[in-house]
């Protein structure tokens, strides 16, 4: 069951907010929204549902003993990313063994479970800030199961710190207009980023990435641009509609995403691409490794050994550490290049305060990220490259305008739909870059807001790419 | 409390808003399937308790027999109540459905549906076979009989399935409203245009009974049933194909069935003295052209006829839309011929306003003698013809018009038309060229009332021998 989903609409949210809302106090509506993230996490799969509960527990019972020897939350804490490397990569460990040493054994196969890799990391962070003393354990398991287990975040994210969402469990919310409100702008324009954007786009990307040898230049160009957006739109607009099913229950959850194609530099992409992730690996791992404090060379490899993780932790394969490793070196060097590049600009005459400047910025951020996303998406090392031999070679412009684009399951009038979609995410993107965010159009009046929500849901219901494929040549031998 | 209640009126004025811009959404982009979805639509907007007699099944009864026969000939109001590949469990729904606005004296069902073998059909059959019901407990029912668990809520909401239409809508899409007044014209059955040729085999060599599946049987059952509990006399058939081999057996058992329940069961197959039908009335080895089920349903029609006590309501105001979907199943034949004697022929069903253009003159000889008798037949003096260089005849109700010297000059529902042999040599509709001379020989405008436009415009060359062609 997902956020888009006619069950998660038309059963689960209206029977878990009205039993939250029948609640009195703080504990009664913990125990409802506990109850529904399980149903919630168990119509995914339900024998994971165990692993989940196993590391609620392994985190509840580390918080509540660590108390006598500190060095429990760290055990639990192991104990947690034990979990994580079993499930998630022992598939890949082994496999590498095996291409290292040429020994040919059975792979186990190992499923992922549903959302571990956050509600791992989510726990670790409580056990962790235990540990550095920036938090009281928790005594209520209701309070801290539903820390763990909160339907919004447990799949996908946002990754809570015990710090910032614990209080909010532990005090009774209200139920106001104003979060109603919220709510439905906000997961709206979630919706139409993950419908009408990333899923559209999907239908070309996850075909051009499979057959992407037969292509070359300017239409896999094209493809990495479109995948660039897809990713965006897909984890921010989940990110969006998460914090927005938050809001109705009550919950504040920090932005998730801060219009990253607009950053001038990977460093400040990073600031603003999966705010909570990077976050936590920045308190988590880079501070504890001595960040910048141990020289300039501690800092590279500090900084290299993020990214590298960081990759793993998006995925277990050698693409994923590849792309890690691809922005850690754009880190470095960034960093390294960065007097040389400013005294060319000053020898050039160059003014770096001009928006022109900051504008030339974002198109190389935006173009260095968008490589690296080739190998991120790509199914291994091996086809990453030779997609970036193919379009790199043979560019020929024509093809964007030759009909050729629309042989990828996106017909002309949906590339239409999907410029003016994207053209509006970029708008929005500006507006909230210069500090124009939701609540301005929460403080119009109801009309004004009414109707932006309604264009929003029709727009959605139309263009949005969901539900069964209808196609008129399905029924040409389908007539009689 | 004030704030509360305000804030409430305007949250339900919003939902209200939304949810009727969601059902007009709907309507446009559902998808217009001439079986399944236009009958089903259609048989809404029909005035209620107009219907006697309910043709039900698969494409071999939408397809098969001709409302439009049923009308002219008996003045029996049928709707062919229908979908393509129509399993029986969707036969089943579409009755019940139909019987929340309808009392037929009669259902007759066409038994091809019990040749259906599988659980579920294809997701393309099954959206269109239940894409066109209302929202309600019986199109719920429908859909968990349709389809696997995980398509219901898709195929109950239809919207999800068809959403993604937006790049195709037509004109047509947006006559699927209440008010739009045009499906009460449609009377669901449809019409193929077009001959093959076809050996037909011995349906009495096929003597194998097949063996119906479960799922197609209970729901046969139901509806025997249902017809039954309504007093609705229930008639199956089997119409007319070439493929014996498939259908024969599903025949024989239904002969079978028949007769254990005490019900009629006519097998056309083995019925060809009485249809007439031979293998030129097929359109493909499997359906009849528009021949083929005019001759099947001068057959059916007298057996309903003999068979149960059915007004005759041609003349009757209430039921005038069944003319106008006669018609329109004529104007699809008539643009379909291609035979000089067969157009002729179709023109004297008559309800058309035929402008006949005489273009130059040439030896009184055949086949221009025989042509000049065919056309004394639809009204155009043979003798006036033949002394003729040039001119333009008008023929047909409710046209007024004028010969001169250098042509003719009429209106028709309003619209003026002018035969212009000097300068344009051409025809104008309110002053626009419709059609400029070709050639020495005729030419037929064929102005139809139902439409209110120029239906075909067809050419009888000199230099063709007569023959009947199209520009």
């Amino acid at each position: 069951m997902s956020f888009v989903n006619l069950q998660f609409w038309a059963l689960f949210l209206p029977l878990s907010f009205l039993a939250y809302a029948l609640m009195r106090s703080a504990k009664g509506q913990n125990a409802v929204l506990l109850l529904a993230s399980l149903v919630f996490y168990a119509s995914y799969d339900l024998k994971y549902l165990l692993l989940l509960v196993f590391c609620t527990a392994l985190g509840y019972l580390g918080g509540r003993l660590g108390g006598r020897d500190r060095r429990i939350y760290i055990a639990a804490a192991l104990g947690e990313l034990l979990v994580l490397l079993v499930f998630k990569y022992t598939g890949f460990a082994l496999g590498s063994i095996q291409s290292l040493t040429g020994l040919n054994f059975s792979l186990p196969e190992i499923l992922l479970p549903v959302g571990l890799s956050f509600y791992v990391f989510q726990s670790c962070s409580y056990l962790f800030d235990l540990y550095n003393n920036k938090l009281e354990p928790e005594r209520d398991i209701i309070s801290y199961g539903l820390f763990v287990c909160f339907f919004p975040t447990v799949v996908s994210g946002p990754i809570q710190k015990g710090r910032e969402l614990l209080p909010q469990i532990r005090e009774k919310r209200k139920l106001s207009y104003e979060n109603f409100s919220f709510f439905i702008l906000v997961f709206l324009w979630g919706a139409f980023l993950k419908l009408v954007i990333a899923d559209r786009l999907a239908l070309m990307t996850d075909r051009l990435f499979v057959e992407y040898y037969n292509y070359s230049g300017a239409i896999l160009m094209v493809n990495s641009l479109a995948y660039t957006f897809q990713i965006y739109a897909d984890f921010a607009g989940y990110s969006y509609m998460a914090i927005a099913v938050s809001r109705l229950f009550g919950f504040t959850l920090k932005d998730n995403f801060r219009q990253p194609y607009l950053a001038t530099d990977i460093r400040d992409f990073w600031r603003r691409w999966h705010i909570s992730l990077t976050g936590w690996f920045t308190e988590y791992l880079y501070f504890p490794l001595g960040g910048s404090r141990k020289g300039t060379a501690r800092r590279y490899v500090n900084i290299f050994i993020v990214f590298l993780v960081s990759g793993l932790w998006h995925g277990a394969a050698w693409s994923f550490v590849f792309w890690g490793a691809l922005h850690g070196f754009y880190q470095v060097f960034g960093h390294i290049t960065r007097p040389w590049r400013n005294h060319i600009y000053d020898r050039l005459g160059i003014d770096r305060s001009k928006s022109a400047f900051r504008l030339g910025q974002r198109f190389v951020t935006f173009s260095l990220v968008s490589f690296a996303w080739i190998f991120f998406r790509s199914e291994n090392l091996t086809k990453a490259l030779v997609y970036c031999r193919n379009m790199l070679r043979g560019f020929a412009p024509w093809t964007l305008f030759d009909g050729s684009l629309t042989a990828f399951g996106i017909g002309g009038a949906d590339w239409a739909i999907l410029l003016f979609a994207l053209a509006l995410l970029g708008i929005v993107s500006a507006l909230r870059e210069k500090g124009y965010d939701s609540g301005c159009i929460l403080r119009q009046g109801m009309a004004a807001r009414a109707l932006l929500c309604w264009a929003l849901f029709m727009v959605i219901l139309v263009f949005g790419a969901y539900g069964g494929e209808y196609s008129a040549s399905a029924f040409i031998y389908a007539g009689f | 409390m004030k704030k509360i209640l305000r804030r409430s009126l305007a949250l339900l004025l919003i939902v209200i808003f939304t949810l009727g811009s969601v059902w007009a959404l709907d309507r446009v982009l559902l998808i217009k399937r001439y079986d399944g979805v236009q009958p089903m639509e259609s048989f809404y907007a029909q005035e209620p308790g107009t219907v006697d007699v309910l043709l039900m099944g698969n494409s071999h009864m939408g397809v098969h027999v001709d409302t439009a026969t049923l009308w002219q000939e008996y003045g029996i109001s049928a709707f062919a109540l229908w979908g393509g590949v129509q399993p029986m469990w969707n036969t089943y729904h579409f009755l019940v459905e139909a019987l929340k606005y309808q009392q037929p004296k009669a259902v007759v069902l066409e038994i091809g549906g019990l040749s259906v073998e599988d659980e579920y059909s294809d997701e393309a059959t099954q959206l269109k076979n239940v894409a066109g019901m209302h929202l309600s407990l019986n199109k719920l029912e429908a859909v968990k009989a349709t389809a696997p668990r995980e398509r219901w809520a898709s195929l109950l909401l239809g919207l999800p399935l068809y959403h993604q239409r937006y790049s195709e809508l037509t004109e047509e899409d947006f006559q699927y409203f209440p008010w739009s007044g045009e499906l009460i014209n449609n009377k669901g059955s449809y019409a193929l245009y077009g001959h093959g040729d076809f050996d037909m085999e011995d349906p009495w060599a096929i003597e194998t009974t097949a063996e119906i599946s479960e799922k197609s049987l209970d729901y046969f059952m139901r509806i025997v049933s249902l017809c039954r509990e309504q007093g609705i006399r229930l008639i199956l058939v089997k119409t007319p194909t070439v493929d014996l081999e498939k259908y024969q057996p599903y025949s024989n058992a239904a002969a079978r069935l028949a007769e254990e329940l005490g019900l009629d069961f006519y097998d056309f197959n083995k019925m060809a003295e009485e249809t007439g039908i031979e293998g030129g009335d097929f359109y493909f080895d499997t359906h009849l052209n528009l021949c083929g089920s005019r001759k099947l349903s001068l057959c059916l029609g007298q057996i309903l006829l003999d068979s149960l006590e059915l007004d005759d309501h041609r003349g009757d105001g209430a039921y005038s839309s069944w003319d106008i979907n006669a018609e329109s199943i004529d104007d699809g034949y008539l643009l379909d011929i291609t035979r000089a004697e067969d157009y002729l022929e179709e023109l004297k069903r008559g309800g058309r306003a035929l402008l006949l253009i005489k273009n130059g003159d040439w030896e009184k000889r055949e086949p221009y003698l025989s042509f000049a008798k065919e056309l004394d037949a639809l009204g155009v003096s043979e003798e006036e013809l033949l002394s003729e260089d040039s001119g333009a005849w008008l023929i047909g109700d409710g046209a007024a018009g004028k010969t001169g010297a250098m042509g003719l000059s009429f209106t028709i529902d309003g619209k003026s038309f002018a035969v212009n042999f000097e300068g344009l040599s051409a025809v104008t509709e309110n002053g626009s060229i419709v059609y400029s001379f070709r050639d020495l020989g005729m030419t037929l405008l064929v102005y139809d009332y139902n439409c209110g436009k120029i239906l075909d415009i067809v050419d009888f060359l000199h230099t063709d021998g007569f023959e009947l062609s199209r520009n």
